[in-house]
């Protein structure tokens, strides 16, 4: 079923290529590619613990609190809850592949992101990064509309 | 800013305790409306403060004069960040 937040207004989407092959093989097909640097924040996270028993040394590995140490006997706790940031790049930088045809100030749908936004939150602390998001073309940049969610917002 | 995710507290960058953010109706930005450039909660009509752009120093004010003042806090906005 296709998530009503993807691409409301159907708009030209722009694809991303993170390889140095993928992004040269888009050039030779005639995009222009807008390369990126990956900058990692540290708004995007999520956890782990490890127990491991106390005989065989096996591992049990936790990502939820409600999994609570005293659950699991004789195990210990080897390495306490950790943040980390779970997403794994095959390179420190992307492009944007820009249509050369593409005119400045047009509105476009980025189908996958290399700056990092937070996507969602958990209660947990967890948080995902956000995958897509419309943006305008200014003719060199692709500035990015980012249009908060529900679920990236707390009120109180 | 900073704010701790899970118990939803939030503190200055110097660690000084601001609030805990806590809405008994669970509002969401969507239930937020705008007049004359305001925000204001559409179930009890309370004011809604952006923070996105404010200085530490304005939330502590904020907070000094109105501890009950309803913030709104985008996880994206670049004057937070996240404790551990």
């Amino acid at each position: 079923m296709k998530d009503k937040h993807y691409n409301p207004k159907n708009l030209p989407v722009i694809k991303t290529c993170w390889t140095e092959k993928d992004i040269n093989d888009a050039a030779r097909k005639g995009y222009r590619p807008l390369v990126k640097r990956i900058e990692k924040t540290n708004k995007i996270r999520s956890k782990f613990a490890i127990l491991q028993h106390t005989d065989t040394g096996e591992i049990k590995r936790l990502g939820d609190f409600r999994q609570a140490f005293s659950e699991h006997p004789d195990f210990e706790t080897v390495i306490d809850w950790t943040w980390y940031y779970p997403e794994n790049f095959p390179e420190p930088f992307a492009a944007y592949m820009i249509p050369k045809d593409l005119k400045a100030g047009e509105e476009v749908w980025i189908d996958d992101l290399i700056e990092d936004y937070v996507g969602s939150e958990w209660n947990q602390g967890n948080t995902t990064r956000k995958k897509w998001a419309e943006a305008i073309w200014t003719g060199s940049e692709l500035e990015i509309k980012f249009d908060p969610q529900d679920i990236t917002i707390l009120i109180g | 800013m900073k704010i701790d995710l899970i118990t939803r507290q939030l503190y200055t960058d110097s660690g000084l305790f601001l609030k805990k953010l806590h809405c008994p109706k669970k509002i969401r930005n969507s239930d937020l409306e705008t007049q004359d450039g305001k925000l204001n909660c559409s179930v009890c009509s309370d004011s809604i403060l952006d923070t996105a752009g404010m200085s530490d120093s304005e939330l502590e004010d904020i907070v000094k004069g109105n501890p009950q003042q309803c913030l709104k806090i985008d996880l994206n906005q670049e004057n937070l960040s996240f404790l551990k």
